[in-house]
């Protein structure tokens, strides 16, 4: 009994030595890489405008105003600095939405894969660890989830929910569930035949030890890289949803409904009003998308494609 | 190699099953009497009993989806609510519109991402590998209706030399035999018929075409990188060969298996991006039903073409991975 609590200890020391020199050796590694590093600060960034919106924002994101429907933006000249980049078709200031927006498309993104994450950790490591019968059933349902593009599944059940934002995460959240039970479980399978394993359940731990101790912090690497690269799905997802009109409800700021509220005033030449919602998005995609490919380089040189 | 396809086609009936089960459970769970929604909305009471009836909706759950299913194998997918007309019927005649978009959007997006990716490869760091490359990474990062906007405007409005909607000028006479225009065009020696298909297809085209262009283009660029490392190519070059046969005729055949499982995977993914394209670009093809169903609560509609694209999802799917295989025999034997 002594000697194994010692076994234990000395292995959970050990463990840890080898946890904090990995950390230091994935920051070393994230820091040298110039695009991660981009994309980390982008992602900063707009954590940061999303927490102080409030602040940030130059006007009310949802006053309308009749008298200011349409109208340019700094570039139009002095008279316009009230509204930096312009109005929206109900007179409300775009950048306001775009900066309240920043909240709705991170927070999307984050939920949908946290619920995806959560969901995808459970299904994976069941099913790769308890294997058999119970495996295979898992798999094939994600078969059958893999059967759908991702937009057309999302776009389903919306139909079924109804829009909302809410609803949204839900949606996108099930859809990314699959793909990170996927990623999980060949990692678990991996892990599972390693020999501290064995020399585990040799020492007599339970499989719940074996699970949270062992198990889960050495298949972490994967799960962040690919949930990295999910939030970026998820927030272009939720734009697309959004975009459609099954995403947020009006008024919510949100930059996919801004860009389909925009468009039919496109082509009377307000072309600032579906432009920026646009490239909130396409910066938040591109920064995450960057600091996904950096992490994956760091933590996980096998998964380079 | 026959085996291996038959294995992969028996494990696609369970699959579609599920799909099957999974479409007809989300749509059920739709709040809301789905008797009345059939029958419409001002339909007497008896009328949407007599509905119930007709559609089994009084049986429970498992029935209905026998009923259902069954008249899924007959290729009946019931009728819309919006037009009456059979949805099969309007599926199939739509869906010509999203194949010829897809063909077109994918020609390109190969043509233009495996050569950006070679020369990208060959001339690694050069301004040429910097530009196409950051160009693809914000082509990945693009949301497809935003840059189908923004090409709209441009090119439609602004620019105001390209057409930026439908699939053919109305006013040109046209007979329709496909359903593909361009082919049509060809087939009817209709020149004008096909400048103006052609000319229709172009914006959704690049819309379209753009993530695949850039995914094409940066696993081009790195595969190439990896096989131009090779022994056998500093071989062929000792020899003498010229570089042109060495870099597109050598190089290129070894790196093309992950270029093709790329272009297969993301001819999958041109189903979802159509959805949004067709809907920016007014393209009445299989996205814009969907879309249109969805709109209309339109249950048998959005069941019909959730399955339909569904079932195209799968089968590109399987292709790609028979295709995989078969330059790939290791992957057979597994």
């Amino acid at each position: 009994m002594f000697c194994t609590l010692i076994l234990i200890l000395a292995s959970g020391i050990a463990d840890m030595k080898k946890q904090s020199s990995a950390f230091s050796d994935f920051f070393y590694m994230l820091r040298k890489n110039k695009s991660a590093m981009v994309g980390l600060i982008i992602i900063l960034t707009m954590v940061i405008v999303a927490l102080l919106a409030p602040y940030l924002a130059p006007n009310n994101p949802l006053q309308r105003s009749l008298s200011t429907r349409l109208k340019p933006g700094f570039w139009a000249g002095k008279d316009y600095a009230k509204y930096p980049l312009g109005t929206d078709y109900l007179g409300r200031c775009l950048l306001s939405r775009i900066i309240w927006g920043t909240r709705t498309s991170l927070s999307v993104g984050f939920i949908a894969v946290l619920i995806s994450t959560v969901f995808g950790l459970l299904l994976g490591v069941i099913g790769a660890y308890y294997g058999k019968w119970i495996d295979t059933l898992l798999m094939r349902i994600v078969d059958i989830l893999f059967a759908f593009p991702s937009i057309l599944l999302s776009i389903t059940i919306m139909a079924a929910l109804g829009a909302g934002l809410e609803k949204a995460m839900i949606a996108i959240g099930i859809v990314y569930t699959p793909q990170m039970a996927r990623v999980v479980r060949s990692a678990v399978l991996v892990i599972k035949e390693m020999d501290y394993i064995e020399a585990e359940k040799a020492l007599g731990a339970s499989h719940s030890r074996i699970i949270w101790h062992h198990i889960l912090p050495n298949a972490l690497a994967p799960v962040i890289v690919y949930s990295t690269l999910s939030v970026a799905g998820a927030i272009l997802d939720a734009a697309a949803l959004g975009f459609l009109g099954l995403g947020a409800l009006p008024p919510t700021p949100e930059w996919g409904s801004m860009l389909s509220n925009s468009r039919q005033f496109l082509m009377s030449g307000a072309w600032w009003a579906a432009t920026f919602p646009g490239l909130a998005i396409m910066f938040a995609v591109l920064g995450l998308n960057l600091l996904g490919d950096g992490l994956r380089d760091a933590l996980d040189p096998r998964l380079r494609v | 190699m026959k085996k291996y396809i038959l294995k992969r086609l028996l494990l696609l009936i369970p699959v579609l099953i599920g799909v099957s089960i999974l479409v007809f459970v989300i749509v059920r769970l739709t709040p809301g009497d789905p008797a009345r929604v059939l029958a419409g909305e001002h339909a007497t009471e008896e009328y949407v009993q007599a509905t119930r009836e007709r559609w089994g909706l009084d049986q429970p759950m498992y029935m209905q989806y026998y009923i259902w299913f069954k008249s899924l194998l007959r290729g009946d997918l019931g009728r819309s609510i919006a037009t009456h007309s059979p949805v099969i019927e309007e599926i199939l005649n739509r869906f010509p519109a999203t194949l010829e978009l897809s063909l077109f959007a994918m020609v390109l997006a190969i043509l233009i991402g495996i050569l950006a990716g070679i020369i990208s490869a060959v001339h690694q760091y050069s301004f040429f590998d910097y530009f196409s490359m950051s160009i693809a990474l914000f082509g990945i990062s693009m949301p497809v209706f935003w840059l189908g906007l923004m090409l709209m405007f441009v090119f439609g409005l602004w620019l105001d030399i390209l057409p930026i909607s439908g699939r053919i000028n109305v006013s040109i006479p046209f007979q329709n035999i496909t359903g593909l225009y361009v082919l049509d065009s060809l087939l009817t020696f209709n020149w004008r018929a096909l400048g103006s298909s052609l000319l229709h297809l172009v914006l959704p085209g690049i819309a379209l075409g753009t993530i695949p262009m850039a995914m094409i283009a940066r696993i081009t660029r790195s595969s190439m990188l990896e096989v131009i490392r090779q022994d056998f190519i500093r071989t062929e070059r000792a020899k003498g060969l010229p570089e042109k046969s060495v870099i597109y005729k050598h190089a290129l055949k070894n790196a093309l298996i992950p270029i093709i499982t790329v272009i297969g995977m993301e001819f999958g993914l041109l189903l979802g991006g159509a959805i949004l394209t067709e809907t920016v670009f007014a393209w009445p093809g299989l996205g814009r039903y969907t879309v249109d169903a969805v709109y209309a609560r339109d249950y048998p509609a959005i069941q019909g073409s959730v399955l339909f694209i569904a079932f195209l999802f799968v089968i590109v799917n399987l292709i790609t991975d028979v295709l995989y295989a078969y330059i790939n025999p290791r992957i057979r034997y597994r």
